[in-house]
């Protein structure tokens, strides 16, 4: 995660991402108890986060670390901040 | 599996205390100090159907003690003899707990010691999804109990192009690992051998190793902690280093230190929180990239990531189809819980009505039982346990409904479909099917309440669920809105149901902001298990097991009810007339008006008089209602019929009598006050069942805190109501 090229990409909350994007988790805008949550998930720092499909009202269905599916609502995508095209996984 | 099934001898409850070694009664040596493995895992991992392969039916699933966290404990007999016990823990995604569930497996694991810490664990790992298993993985291996990985779902693990190299996997972890297929059976010898080894040896598991900083700080923790760390000491030293919990003195300065040189630009002084809370990202971080590692040297990945169960995602969860294939599946549930039910609940109730009650009975006559035993049997005990029983079909296909939507994975994608619109009464959008099924009867939405993890949003729900008009109100308000509201009876019930839902949606607001204000509007987060083919023995011997379990809590609030009703309608009040007819009142041999039931009745009523049906008729049919609502209009036709025998000649004559009681209550305000009585009948206790259903899922305590809330609401509706409508017309 210490590449400088990937820390000069912009970030941006994967609700700005469109379908069928891959992109790198940078970080999690939420609190302790939430970012533990996550990461049990695999949202951690450096996982790959490929946007499966957009449910009604903002929903995104996610796969992390290529194996992980998982649903968050447009509140638990802006909390996830990505960057471009990932290049792990 | 059937002599298991049908002896309660040979199901044997397996405690953590070590079974003694005189219930050893159906022969086999029993070993007098039986080990104990339990079942770690993420959920949907196939752990249950593994426990199941294990153990078969010897089995038993019940609260762990001390905690309203559903566990299941067995039996298991190895090839290679004795016995041994097996716990299926819930699933949980890590060991710091989120929920009791979670709660159990970190206590068991982490805190217990001697007898009560368990001998191996197995963990259950998905072949399928090994990144995020290691994780969890990781977590055990630091708490230094011997481990047994389980490596399930090789089968689709395979189908997706993965080639898992299993003994390399166990080199990298350095513990056995045996794939299963626990569907099929596939493996578990040879997982068996492993296991009986590992409780031979009882070697700690090597913990997975971290980043060069982490591991130098756990070993100074470590070390300054000393012997008093107990086998989990690497667990403590993580914990401290996360914040956890206080550090003894002894150790204090070198943990501090330690936190102070991995988290340098952490701010103790703005938030002393913070250093924790950097280390804990770290931790996580440094036990990803590790799982990432052991992947990427023993899974080789070829063939597309896309799987085809997200190509049913694409439609099941998308934004046009999602919805209406919800509301499809919704549909299908009430259908199989009202339609399908009901004539197997009927025919259970008429074999006792029938037969049973008549056998009995002949059998007493037989033995000249006095009377009073008589009636006792036929029509306290008997129709108590046939009610009772009547419910046992329903509760099976509700069992069954809930694991094939659980299991297949469907589950997941209703909650997310319509997450925003539970959000109304802040509960999670898997709330909705509890509340659908409790439409048709709120006995088995209690029991769905089950699929909330969230103990305190379960506990919400399981006091909403009696505000949902269930089918056996429908034929009460059908009765009344027919007799007093002629053409409009139709909308009047229309009505009924549009103020049930505006009741829980109402209620839930309320009850959020009074008791309910620590539950948090959390974003939604849900892993979406691949669709799977539920495996049928499992449910089968699931479904029987939760059967049994709500048989026997429900039981004695059921026999008991029905048998003090029917004492309280056997015995005259003192003082009682005679009949016209000139025979004597005696036990069992009294009107209705004149029994204990209408004085308590009688007693009651004046309570109702704000509400505009001070009289004993409407109170005695709430009475009997709090019984079991399908009941309220026999009783009503019993206490007028007794009571006024003329009027049961002509047509409709139940009617006119209800009409002039509330004619006369209500002082000419007819249709307010039978309004109001509705509605009391909406929100109040919806029968006994539903209390005992009520206190197998939420306990005692809170189950009466409910009744009391319900009679309030019920009390305050109906009063407002009537006010109202007086003032109106
Ligand atoms: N394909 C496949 N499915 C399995 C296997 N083991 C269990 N399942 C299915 O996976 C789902 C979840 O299994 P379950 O035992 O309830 O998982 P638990 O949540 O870990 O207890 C069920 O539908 C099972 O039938 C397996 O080895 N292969
Ligand atoms: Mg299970």
């Amino acid at each position: 995660m210490s590449a400088p090229e990937i820390d000069a990409a912009p970030e941006c909350p994967l609700t700005d991402r469109p379908v069928g994007s891959t992109s790198t988790l940078r970080r999690v805008g939420a609190g302790r108890v939430r970012r533990r949550r996550l990461a049990e998930l695999g949202f951690v720092p450096g996982a790959t986060i490929e946007i499966l499909g957009r449910g009604g009202v903002g929903g995104l269905v996610l796969a992390v670390n290529a194996d992980t599916r998982v649903a968050v609502d447009a509140a638990g995508a802006r909390e996830l901040w990505v960057h471009g095209e990932g290049r792990r996984g | 599996m059937a002599e298991g099934l049908l002896t309660r001898r040979r199901v044997r409850p397996v405690l953590l205390e070590k079974p003694c070694c005189t219930d050893g009664a159906d022969g086999g040596p029993v070993d007098a100090a039986a080990a104990q493995v339990v079942l770690v895992g993420n959920p949907n991992v196939g752990k249950s159907t593994l426990f199941n392969a294990l153990t078969g039916a010897r089995q038993h699933v019940g609260n762990w003690p001390g905690k309203t966290v559903a566990v299941a404990r067995g039996t298991w007999r190895p090839a290679g003899g004795g016995e041994v016990g097996v716990v299926d823990l819930p699933g949980t995604y890590s060991l710091v707990p989120d929920s009791p569930d979670e709660e159990l497996t970190r206590e068991l694991l982490v805190d217990a010691s001697g007898p009560g810490r368990p001998d191996v664990v197995v963990a259950t790992l998905d072949a399928s999804n090994l990144t995020r298993n290691l994780y969890l993985y990781a977590q055990i291996a630091d708490t230094g109990i011997p481990v047994v990985v389980a490596l399930t779902m090789v089968d689709v693990a395979r189908s997706r192009g993965l080639d898992i190299d299993t003994p390399a996997l166990g080199r990298a972890l350095g513990v056995p690992v045996v794939p299963v297929v626990p569907r099929s059976g596939q493996g578990v010898d040879e997982l068996a051998a492993v296991v009986l080894r590992a409780l031979d040896e009882r070697v700690p598991a090597t913990p997975a190793p971290l980043d060069t900083a982490l591991e130098d700080a756990v070993a100074a923790v470590s070390t300054a902690l000393g012997s008093e760390a107990g086998p989990a000491g690497r667990w403590r030293a993580l914990a401290l280093l996360e914040g956890g919990g206080g550090a003894p003195e002894h150790a204090r300065d070198v943990t501090a230190r330690a936190v102070a040189d991995l988290a340098p630009e952490a701010d103790p002084a703005a938030d002393p929180d913070d250093p924790a809370e950097e280390i804990e990202l770290r931790i996580a971080e440094a036990r990803y990239a590790w799982a990432h590692d052991v992947l990427g040297a023993t899974v080789g990945r070829r063939g597309p990531r896309i799987t085809w169960s997200d190509r049913a995602d694409r439609v099941l969860t998308s934004r046009w189809l999602g919805l209406p294939i919800f509301l499809a599946v919704m549909w299908g549930v009430f259908e199989a819980t009202t339609a399908v039910a009901a004539p197997l609940q009927g025919a259970v109730q008429d074999l006792f009505d029938g037969p049973v009650s008549d056998g009995l009975g002949r059998v007493l006559g037989l033995v000249s039982a006095p009377e009073w035993l008589t009636g006792l049997v036929q029509d306290g005990l008997v129709s108590g346990v046939g009610q009772l029983l009547s419910f046992a079909p329903l509760m099976a296909i509700m069992f069954v409904l809930l694991a094939v939507l659980e299991d297949s994975g469907y589950m997941a994608r209703a909650a997310f479909v319509v997450d925003r619109l539970m959000r109304v009464i802040g509960l999670p959008g898997k709330a909705f099917l509890p509340i659908i099924v409790g439409f048709g009867c709120n006995v088995p939405a209690l029991a769905g309440t089950r699929i909330l993890r969230n103990p305190r949003q379960r506990l919400l729900l399981g006091l909403l669920i009696p505000f949902v008009s269930c089918s056996a109100r429908l034929t009460v308000y059908v009765l009344l809105a027919g007799i007093f509201f002629g053409s409009q009876a139709g909308t009047m019930v229309f009505v009924m149901y549009v103020l049930s839902i505006a009741l829980v949606v109402g209620m839930g607001w309320v009850l959020r902001r009074v008791a309910f204000r620590d539950l948090v509007d959390d974003p939604l987060l849900l892993e979406l298990p691949p669709y799977r083919r539920p495996t049928l023995r499992v449910m089968g011997v699931q479904t029987w097991q939760k059967l049994r379990a709500f048989l026997r809590t429900a039981s004695g609030i059921i026999v008991a009810t029905v048998t003090a009703v029917w004492l309280l309608s056997s015995i005259p009040m003192p003082g009682a007339q005679a009949a016209p007819s000139g025979e004597p009142v005696s036990f069992g041999h009294v009107a209705p008006a004149d029994s204990v039931f209408g004085g308590v009745s009688r007693a009651v009523a004046p309570v109702f008089a704000p509400a505009g049906f001070d009289d004993w008729h409407a109170s005695a049919a709430l009475v009997t209602g709090f019984v079991a609502k399908e009941a309220v209009v026999a009783t009503t036709a019993q206490t007028y019929s007794a009571e006024e025998p003329a009027d049961v000649h002509r047509a409709g004559a139940l009617g006119t009598a209800l009409h002039d009681t509330f004619e006369r209550t209500s002082g000419g305000h007819v249709v307010p006050a039978v309004l109001a009585f509705m509605i009391f009948l909406l929100a109040y206790t919806p029968c006994m069942t539903t209390v005992a259903a009520q206190r197998a899922e939420i306990g005692t305590r809170a189950t009466l805190a409910g009744i009391g809330m319900q009679l309030a609401v019920a009390w305050i509706l109906a009063v407002a109501v009537f006010q109202i409508g007086v003032l109106l017309t």
